[in-house]
């Protein structure tokens, strides 16, 4: 089980997403990649802020990867994504704690105008490392009742997220987050995966 | 035209390898377009990464090439074996599947145009793209049988005129062999044998494998490179999910090359641990430590008298651990599957064990009740352990466990396999009390 990326964001009254801190552990990626994912967890957790309803917790499956999001009644929400292995409930509390340790440090009024680079929350990579050992993890299963009651939604995709008419080539041909490389990839990507062979 | 790009690319790679020899990866960079005649390839910490487009010209190059002087039937053309060593990888880094190219690269080795540590270290940096490449694995299991058979040989030449030299080689080749002490554990566990069980190691070569007087570079090669093996096995395990390719080839390496040593047998044990608990979905891996405890039970007796270990602490080890990691991870079928092994492996040294002691204590005579009965009584230390350890006791434990299970579990899934799991007890062990 591993963990390759917690994101703080804040969602605003009107639906603008500021990404606020994220975090990577991508250690396990190829070098020529790692920029590219990267850039790619940044966006992803972006459209997943922006499509998750204030209050509600989601796990959305994508190929190998589960992203966990949660967005709180205030707005303020966060994603962590891992692999399959990664427990749900561990992930969502995680979230939890994530966020409330973000409030203490930041207030409410702050969220909108903070730019990432003056940010300074070094916990968010501290628990990304600290998460990946499964120990951590196991003694976390046994607080999982502190976890409010507040109803998981599976995805089984990322476009199952996305809103009617939405397609995510679409979204991410207009994205500004994503430099032309990591476009080239995720359709080089999209290409190899329906036929294996690059001859 | 395009023959003459091929030719500058394929001139560029090898200059990337000649530039740096330390390249350690490499990848393919999805820049399908050529763009303003800058060089395709790019050379960062020891990286290196191909433009895609270029990957098919190079591949069409090389490929040709090798083939046509491979084919005898044409009056082929003379190629110098350095470029054929350089031909040969640069398709087998676009397609490592190739083993017509491989082929050719056994033929160099053997006539001495290519060094085997080469190709080792070729066969490592395509794994770093193609983790479970099965040509590059059989490939590297050529080499290391090579290497073996290259002390074993040498050993054999010399086994009559060098008597004398016997210990000292042996010693040597063990103390490679005890360097090859896999963890911190693995350490304690050299340090805590007592020297005259150290002697006897050494005197059988801790793997029966004792070569005297080898030929210096094999044995360097095989000592250097053996341990490195188990890491490539890591890291090649590590990139790529179930990779079957990487732990086959792992079991393979401790199978021939250290022929099952115990002490390499408990060092990855211990070194796997880990790793399984982090992949629980891994059936690879859990199958990998089967293999190492079921060569561990063919050597109860030896594991006692030169580790202290008991077969049965072993094994009773691994039950607490995979329940454990049943219930942490649950709806995982791979962990189900480990706890079926550890358990049917539980009740086989039980049957044994209690068998034995039947055979010694006639008042118990493998009948339970006269077991309840005799506990309350004197010597009862060892008749509680026998009883613990009694087949029935041993199979009721494990059905009041797995019922728990499946009645507590909140995940669907997670009941299933534990309602499978009682199904194949009672299947496997169904009429315990008579016996």
């Amino acid at each position: 089980m591993r963990l390759f990326a917690l994101t703080v964001a804040y969602k605003g009254s009107d639906g603008k997403v500021n990404q606020l801190k994220a975090a990577h552990e991508l250690s396990s990626f190829g070098y020529f990649q790692r920029g590219s994912i990267r850039e790619f967890m940044d966006f992803t957790s972006k459209i997943l802020v922006e499509r998750t309803a204030l209050c509600s917790r989601a796990s959305v499956k994508e190929q190998e990867y589960i992203c966990h999001v949660y967005v709180r009644r205030d707005g303020l929400g966060a994603v962590l994504i891992g692999d399959h292995e990664y427990q749900q409930r561990v992930a969502h509390t995680l979230l939890n704690k994530v966020l409330d340790e973000f409030t203490a440090k930041y207030s409410s009024p702050q969220w909108a105008i903070l730019k990432e680079s003056d940010v300074n929350f070094p916990q968010l990579q501290d628990y990304l490392q600290k998460y990946q050992n499964p120990k951590e993890a196991d003694a976390m299963t046994k607080i999982q009742s502190e976890l409010d009651e507040t109803k998981i939604i599976l995805h089984n995709t990322i476009e199952a997220v996305l809103q009617r008419g939405e397609k995510l080539d679409d979204l991410v041909d207009k994205s500004e987050g994503l430099s032309m490389q990591s476009k080239a990839f995720y359709k080089t990507a999209k290409k190899t995966n329906q036929c294996c062979i690059i001859l | 035209m395009e023959d003459a790009r091929g030719r500058r690319l394929f001139a560029d790679l090898n200059h990337a390898f000649r530039k740096d020899p330390l390249i350690d990866e490499y990848d393919f960079l999805p820049v399908t377009e050529p763009q303003n005649n800058a060089s395709p390839l790019l050379l960062v910490e020891h990286k290196l990464g191909l433009e895609l487009w270029s990957v098919r010209l190079l591949f069409r190059y090389a490929y040709n090439r090798l083939m046509n002087w491979r084919d005898r039937n044409q009056a082929s053309v003379f190629i110098d074996p350095q470029e054929l060593i350089h031909l040969s990888r640069a398709v087998l880094m676009v397609n490592p599947d190739c083993y017509t190219a491989w082929n050719i690269r056994k033929e160099l080795i053997e006539n001495g145009d290519l060094p085997l540590a080469d190709d080792l270290k070729l066969g490592q940096l395509i794994l770093s793209k193609f983790p479970k490449s099965a040509e590059t694995f059989i490939h590297r299991r050529w080499l290391f049988q090579r290497l073996v058979n290259q002390c074993l040989s040498s050993s054999n030449d010399s086994t009559a005129s060098a008597d004398g030299h016997q210990e000292n080689g042996g010693a040597l080749l063990c103390m490679d062999g005890i360097d090859i002490a896999l963890g911190p554990e693995a350490n304690a566990l050299a340090n805590g044998i007592r020297p005259e069980a150290a002697a006897a190691a050494v005197a059988l070569g801790e793997g029966g494998r004792a070569c005297a007087a080898l030929p210096l570079e094999s044995s360097r090669l095989l000592a250097e490179n053996l341990h490195h093996e188990l890491t490539v096995c890591d890291r090649a395990a590590d990139s790529y999910a179930s990779n079957y390719y990487a732990w086959t080839h792992r079991a393979w390496v401790v199978r021939y090359c250290f022929n099952c040593s115990l002490q390499v047998l408990l060092g990855e044990l211990e070194r796997t641990q880990t790793w399984t608990m982090k992949h629980v979905s891994d059936h690879s891996g859990f199958h990998y430590r089967q293999f190492l405890l079921s060569n561990l039970t063919k050597h109860a007796a030896r594991l006692h008298r030169q580790y202290a270990k008991s077969l049965s602490g072993l094994v009773d080890a691994e039950h607490d651990f995979i329940c454990d990691l049943v219930q942490s991870f649950p709806s995982h079928e791979a962990l189900w599957y480990h706890r079926k092994f550890v358990f049917h492996l539980m009740m086989k040294s039980a049957k044994t064990y209690s068998s034995e002691a039947a055979a010694t204590d006639r008042v118990i005579n493998g009948e339970l009740q006269a077991l309840h009965d005799a506990v309350s009584k004197n010597d009862g230390q060892k008749r509680s352990r026998l009883e613990s350890h009694s087949p029935h006791v041993l199979r009721q434990r494990e059905m009041d466990a797995v019922q728990k299970t499946a009645s507590q579990a909140k995940e669907p899934f997670q009941k299933t396999l534990a309602r499978k799991y009682v199904e194949w007890l009672e299947k496997m062990f169904p009429s315990l009390k008579e016996t």
